[in-house]
Formats: structure tokens, C-alpha cells, sequence
């Protein structure tokens, strides 16, 4: 008998979860705003060729974002610097130390295309970087390291409800400068140059909801070193080995893909929900990070 | 400029991050052609040709013995010491630890691939001073030596032989600042040997003061260095020892014995 009872009890409450997930949900699909996701204030912006209008700001707050490169937190501030021109942060990695800035630019603007250009800059130095102890700031002190991503996106609106876009990009990251440690020097620089195919295929529903399935296939990548490390051996010796290499390689790390799915509520708060996936290596495991991101545009 | 093209202006200019790093490279030493060259001088030994070999032996000779005895630290035992003074203690002796030496070919590693095409061990040696004993403590400079890169071929033979570049750029000579690079070649198994194919400039402040033109050889703690005549006629050999006391003037013909006075060297043909 107790134990008729208590199934009849797990049933109910089963059953009243999920009537609260669907009052949720059609809570939350009453309060979707309707958009229109041809209109410059209804677009898409990111992995597209779409930017900004000029004086139009948006503001980004995120957690675990799946952009490039993914640091745990985006506290994002982009505007419409002008006509083509969007200037972007993320004022979380500024604080950190990791300085950072993106522009895009998008060169053709038509109704059914758009090609975009986007490139950044991003650069960090350990002294910097406040978070980190001090006794490992001080003698990493002269290492700079930098990073500038550059990618060409072309957007195709195959229907008013599929938008097609493509990416391209070649990253280039580097960390250049000397370190001394128990009477060793080197000095120089190493890095890698990569080369990613970023597809993103955008279904939207209902002018209401997006929902976006992407992916970054790398496709080439380099080392290269240029750098010089050298030991005292006796008075008057030191030896050293100078390495200044060029290694074409394989991809450096495995491919991604995300699903999203993004929608607005009110007139300027946009939420997207994200999974990202992505195959780290044959021995590593697989990274699948979730990802939450508000954002809100600001008209001119 | 519109807008539209700052974009595309940076990417230009980060375009020139792309270049891809050079590796050291050098025209190596024929170091057959110098053993050849240096065994069978081809010009005639003679009262002039004798004279003229001094007198710029006496210019260039200290300067070939320093630079001798400090890229001797390089080499493996084996090499009779050149009295090297060294201020931080004994002087260094063939078999001295401290002294960077190459390991035994069966301890040498081998690459999976073929190596790295850009890299290459090097050592950097203080250069002199002005003054007549070494200063070790790197004030006046260095004498930079570079290894071969470090192919599959090179590093299997690093413990034996191998070419290298000794580079030098305001190093502090008792005779001036000395400048210049030159192609080296060394040869454990035999003797074991240092070559080098001199171009150095020695400078008193802008001014030139000596050019070093000469291919060099040291084997069993001896210098050798090959003086091409100025009329043309061959090659003259002179031999000689850190000390510089006395040293010999080799051709096709004979040889004259020098005993380097005080004054001016003093020589004589070899019965």
C-alpha cells in the first residue's frame, strides 16, 4: 500500500514538471518579440557579414561564449563607428588585461548578399594581467603576447527563412619577447598562424526565433619559432640554440560546431542559447560548453 | 579613406607578420681545398717574399693567435692548450669539463625526420679586451660561432666534423675593434682541427686599420696561416704557435726560420 502510494506520488510530480516546463515555455514563446531578420535592426550580426548602423551600440553579457577566442566570460561593448564600420571589446578580457579590439566592416550590403571583413587585435603582457600572483608577473614581465584574427564572411539569404553564411579566417598568434631564468635567456618569438572555414546556416522561424547550427573546420595551420635561448657555461662561454623554423602542420586542433538558438524579448533584449562541441583530439575528451548570452541593441 | 577599407588596411599590414623566419646561412668552407692549399704553398720563398709575409704577419699574426686561442675553448681534448689565462681560476686544459665538447657519435641523438632545417646550436665567446691578458666577462663584446642547422646528416656527424660561421661585430681586440664574418670548419678526427677562411676588419674607431684576409688552420697546437703574394706568384705558408716566439715561412721551395726579437723578426732560410 505505502508503496502504491509513492509511485502514484513520483507520477504526479513527473507530471507537474512538466506541465510547469510547457506553461514555461509558452510563457516565454508569448513574450518572443516579433522581429524581422531582413531589416538592419532585426539582422543577425554575429558570423555574418552584418554590422552595426552607424551610432548603433550593443551591449554583450556572457557566459562561456562560443566566439573565437572563448574566455569564460564576454562583457561586450560593439557600435556603429560609422557607415561600414563597427568597432567592438570585450570589456571582461580589457579588465583582466587581455586587451582587446575588433572591427568589422561590411564591403557589400545588398539585399540578398553581404560580404563582411573583420579583423582584431588582441595583445596581453603578464605584468598585465593582475589576476596572476606577482612573483609570476614580474618575471615574465618582458613576454608580449598577441593574437590578430582576420576573417572575410560572405552572407547569402537563400529564403526569407534560411540565411546562409561562410567564413574565413586566418589567425595569427604570437607571443614575442625574453625570459630569464636561472641564468638561461631566450629571446624572440613563436606562434601559430591558422587558416578555419566557419559555415553557419541560420533557420528562421517564424520571425520569431533563430536557430543557428554552425561549425569551424580548421583547415591549415603553421608553427614557427624565431627565437634564441642560451646558457652561461663558463667565464667568457655561453652556448645557445637558435631556432627559427617554419612547420606547416595539420589542423593544431580538432573542429567545432555549435547549435544555437537565439530570440528576442521586448524591444531590445536578445538571449541565445548555445551547445558548442568540439573534438579536442584522439586522446583528449570531447569540449562540450554551454553558453548563455544577453544582448541589447541600442537604435541611433 | 572610407571606412569601409581600414578593415582591409590592417589586414595588409598584419600580412607582414606572414614572413617566414630565415635560418643562418653561409657559403661553407672547402675545407679539403685549405688542407690541400695549406700543404703545398705555391710560391717561391725569398728574402722579398719574406719580408712582405712578416711585415704583414706582423700586423695580423698577434690578432690570428688570440682569436685562435679563444676559439679553442671550443674544441673537444685533444688540442694542445695555448696558455690561455683565464682571471676565475686554473687555466683551461684540454680535458677540462668546463670546455664545451662534442659527445661520442653513439651518444648522438638521431631524428625521426630529417631534422630541423632552421636550427642550429651556437656559442658565444668574450671577445678579448685591449688589454694583453682576456677579460671573459663579455664587456668588450663577443665572438659568435654557429653550428650547422640540424639536419639528420649534420647531427649524426656533429661529434666528428662539422661547418660553422664565426661572426664578430665590435669585438674588443688588443689591436682594435674586429668585425666580419667567416666560414669555419672543424675536424675532430683530425688532430682535431679548427679551419676558418678569414674576412676580418680590424677598426680603430671609424678608421681601418688591418684587413684579415687570410685562410687559417689550427691542428696540434699549431696555426697555420695561408698568405697569398701581392705580385700574384702563389701562396706562402706561415706557421706558428700562441707564443709567437718563433715562426716559419713555408713555399714551393723551401722554408725560412723567424725569431720574432723585440725589434723586428729575424730570419733564415732552412738548411
Amino acid at each position: 500500500m505505502r508503496a502504491r502510494h509513492a509511485a502514484g506520488r513520483s507520477r504526479a510530480g513527473a507530471r507537474r514538471r512538466g506541465l510547469r516546463s510547457i506553461a514555461l515555455a509558452a510563457a516565454l514563446a508569448g513574450c518572443v518579440h516579433k522581429r524581422d531578420f531582413r531589416a538592419p535592426e532585426g539582422r543577425l550580426l554575429d558570423g555574418t557579414a552584418h554590422a552595426l548602423a552607424q551610432r548603433e551600440v550593443r551591449l554583450d553579457v556572457g557566459v562561456i561564449g562560443t566566439g573565437d577566442p572563448t574566455f569564460g566570460a564576454n562583457l561586450g561593448v560593439s557600435v556603429g563607428a560609422h557607415k561600414h564600420l563597427q568597432l567592438g571589446t570585450n570589456l571582461a578580457q580589457d579588465a583582466f588585461g587581455l586587451f582587446n579590439l575588433r572591427l568589422k566592416s561590411n564591403l557589400i550590403d545588398r539585399p540578398k548578399i553581404g560580404v563582411a571583413l573583420e579583423t582584431g587585435f588582441f595583445y596581453t603582457n603578464p605584468r598585465l594581467v593582475w589576476v596572476l600572483p606577482a612573483d609570476f608577473r614580474e618575471p615574465l614581465g618582458d613576454i608580449h603576447v598577441f593574437g590578430a584574427p582576420l576573417r572575410v564572411i560572405t552572407t547569402a539569404l537563400a529564403a526569407d527563412w534560411l540565411h546562409l553564411n561562410v567564413g574565413l579566417s586566418y589567425t595569427h598568434v604570437g607571443v614575442t619577447g625574453e625570459v630569464r631564468f636561472a641564468g638561461a635567456l631566450a629571446d624572440g618569438s613563436f606562434g601559430a598562424r591558422s587558416l578555419d572555414l566557419s559555415p553557419v546556416l541560420q533557420l528562421l522561424l517564424g520571425e520569431r526565433v533563430a536557430v543557428i547550427l554552425g561549425g569551424e573546420w580548421a583547415l591549415w595551420s603553421a608553427l614557427y619559432t624565431n627565437v634564441e635561448a642560451e646558457y652561461p657555461v663558463t667565464d667568457g662561454l655561453r652556448v645557445g640554440v637558435r631556432s627559427a623554423e617554419w612547420i606547416p602542420r595539420g589542423p593544431l586542433r580538432g573542429n567545432s560546431y555549435y547549435a544555437s538558438i537565439e530570440a528576442r524579448f521586448g524591444k531590445r533584449t536578445n538571449a541565445r542559447a548555445s551547445i558548442s562541441y568540439r573534438l579536442l583530439g584522439d586522446h583528449s575528451p570531447v569540449e562540450l560548453l554551454p553558453s548563455l548570452e544577453l544582448y541589447w541593441r541600442f537604435g541611433p | 579613406m572610407s571606412a569601409r577599407c581600414l578593415p582591409a588596411v590592417l589586414l595588409l599590414a598584419l600580412a607582414g607578420c606572414g614572413a617566414k623566419p630565415t635560418p643562418v646561412q653561409w657559403d661553407e668552407l672547402d675545407y679539403d681545398a685549405l688542407r690541400d692549399d695549406m700543404a703545398r704553398p705555391t710560391g717561391e720563398v725569398n728574402d722579398a717574399h719574406a719580408r712582405e709575409v712578416v711585415d704583414r704577419f706582423a700586423a695580423s699574426g698577434p690578432t690570428i693567435a688570440r682569436l685562435a686561442q679563444t676559439l679553442e675553448r671550443l674544441l673537444p681534448a685533444g688540442v694542445a692548450p695555448l696558455d690561455l689565462p683565464d682571471p676565475g681560476g686554473a687555466p683551461l686544459s684540454p680535458g677540462d669539463p668546463d670546455a664545451l665538447t662534442t659527445r661520442p657519435k653513439e651518444q648522438v641523438p638521431s631524428l625521426a625526420s630529417d631534422g630541423l632545417e632552421g636550427t642550429n646550436v651556437y656559442a658565444e665567446l668574450a671577445c678579448w679586451g685591449p688589454d694583453p691578458a682576456p677579460d671573459l666577462s663579455f664587456l668588450h663584446g663577443s665572438i659568435r660561432v654557429d653550428g650547422p642547422s640540424l639536419r639528420r646528416e649534420t647531427v649524426e656527424a656533429l661529434a666528428v666534423h662539422g661547418h660553422l660561421l664565426v661572426s664578430m661585430a665590435a669585438c674588443q681586440f688588443p689591436r682594435g675593434d674586429l668585425e666580419g664574418e667567416s666560414p669555419a670548419y672543424y675536424d675532430v678526427d683530425d688532430g682535431p682541427a679548427l679551419a676558418a677562411d678569414l674576412d676580418i676588419r680590424v677598426r680603430e674607431g671609424a678608421v681601418e686599420v688591418d684587413h684579415i684576409d687570410e685562410r687559417v688552420l689550427a691542428r696540434d697546437g699549431v696555426l697555420s696561416a695561408l698568405y697569398e703574394l701581392e705580385d700574384g706568384s702563389g701562396t706562402l705558408r706561415v706557421d706558428f704557435t700562441a707564443a709567437l716566439t718563433t715562426f716559419t715561412i713555408t713555399g714551393a721551395n723551401g722554408t725560412y726560420l723567424c725569431q720574432n726579437n723585440a725589434e723586428e723578426p729575424a730570419c733564415a732560410l732552412v738548411p
